[in-house]
């Protein structure tokens, strides 16, 4: 594991979804691809 | 899908006519377009003038009911005129990217009684439960258009500094929050690189902190995204670090490379 991609909200107390997290692990998918790229 | 409705409304609700129309807003003014219509779907593409009615049932979304009861010669209803509409119910249809209103026209059988409330209630709850299953489709259709930006993106370029902001902010956008926040941490060589992208104002430079939050995460989600209470159990207490708030909902996903 080499980062985290962190999402939060300030103004709303609803949870994440299970639905969400699971979208925002492709975007930390991508930019995992997007670091190896750049070594 | 709501245009695929409309057959059944008409002869269910005893109409000659039914219509879903969106709402849209130029520089010269708003206006309703007509994007299914039935049996008349060569309508499609018309529009309705913007009316006051329109303006109201989009505002407060209460199902409107038009039956102008005993008069010989009713008024054509203003803002129906392209249906020739003397009686209608009209509902709202609210989106992800946009309202519509759905409107029946003109009864079949005028000997069967005018349209009644109830019979508004009825169309409105249909189209609500329609509407409930398009937004979802909307935001995955939305969701699907994003992770193919990035996508391309990440092909295209190779400057961390211009991707990870980005990628960082569809994340953020589509949470399904109003007003999100993001950020994107790195951990290379024992350093931390952080680059907010959306609402953040914090720059992650306490690298002690955050390699508390990356060994929880990988004690707890084993590589999956994890939900920041989660990180608060065990020991009773949330790691210090990303937040200053204690209770605001979060999500962390780890970024993963093969072998790591």
């Amino acid at each position: 594991m080499i980062g985290l991609l962190n999402i939060y909200c300030e103004d709303e107390q609803r949870d994440f979804t299970p639905d969400q997290a699971d979208l925002t692990m492709i975007y930390a998918n991508q930019v995992a691809i997007a670091v190896r790229n750049a070594r | 899908m709501l245009g695929r409705l409309l057959p059944d409304l008409t002869t269910a609700l005893n109409a000659r006519q039914a219509f879903v129309a969106a709402a849209r807003e130029t520089a010269r003014g708003k206006y309703l377009e007509i994007t299914a219509a039935h049996p008349a779907a060569d309508l499609r593409g018309r529009r309705l003038p913007w009316r006051e009615l329109f303006a109201d049932l989009i505002e407060d979304s209460r199902p409107r009911v038009i039956d102008p009861l005993g008069e010989e010669t009713p008024d054509v209803i203003a803002g129906l005129e392209l249906f020739n509409a003397t009686e209608a119910i009209l509902v709202r249809a609210q989106g992800v990217t946009g309202n519509r209103v759905v409107g029946i026209c003109n009864k079949r059988d005028a000997e069967a009684g005018p349209y009644l409330a109830s019979d508004g209630r009825v169309l409105d709850n249909i189209i609500e439960l329609v509407a409930i299953g398009a937004r979802v489709g909307e935001r995955h259709t939305q969701e699907l258009q994003s992770v193919h930006r990035t996508s391309t993106a990440v092909s295209a370029e190779y400057e961390l500094d211009r991707l990870l902001p980005m990628i960082s902010r569809q994340a953020a956008a589509c949470s399904g929050r109003r007003r999100p926040a993001s950020c994107c941490g790195t951990r290379l060589r024992k350093t931390w690189s952080s680059r907010p992208a959306m609402g953040c104002q914090i720059r992650w430079t306490a690298a002690d902190s955050k390699d508390v939050i990356m060994q929880q995460v990988e004690r707890l989600g084993g590589y999956q995204p994890v939900f920041t209470p989660r990180l608060s159990q065990g020991d009773g207490r949330r790691p210090d670090g990303i937040e200053r708030g204690a209770s605001r909902p979060e999500v962390s996903a780890p970024l993963l490379t093969s072998g790591r």
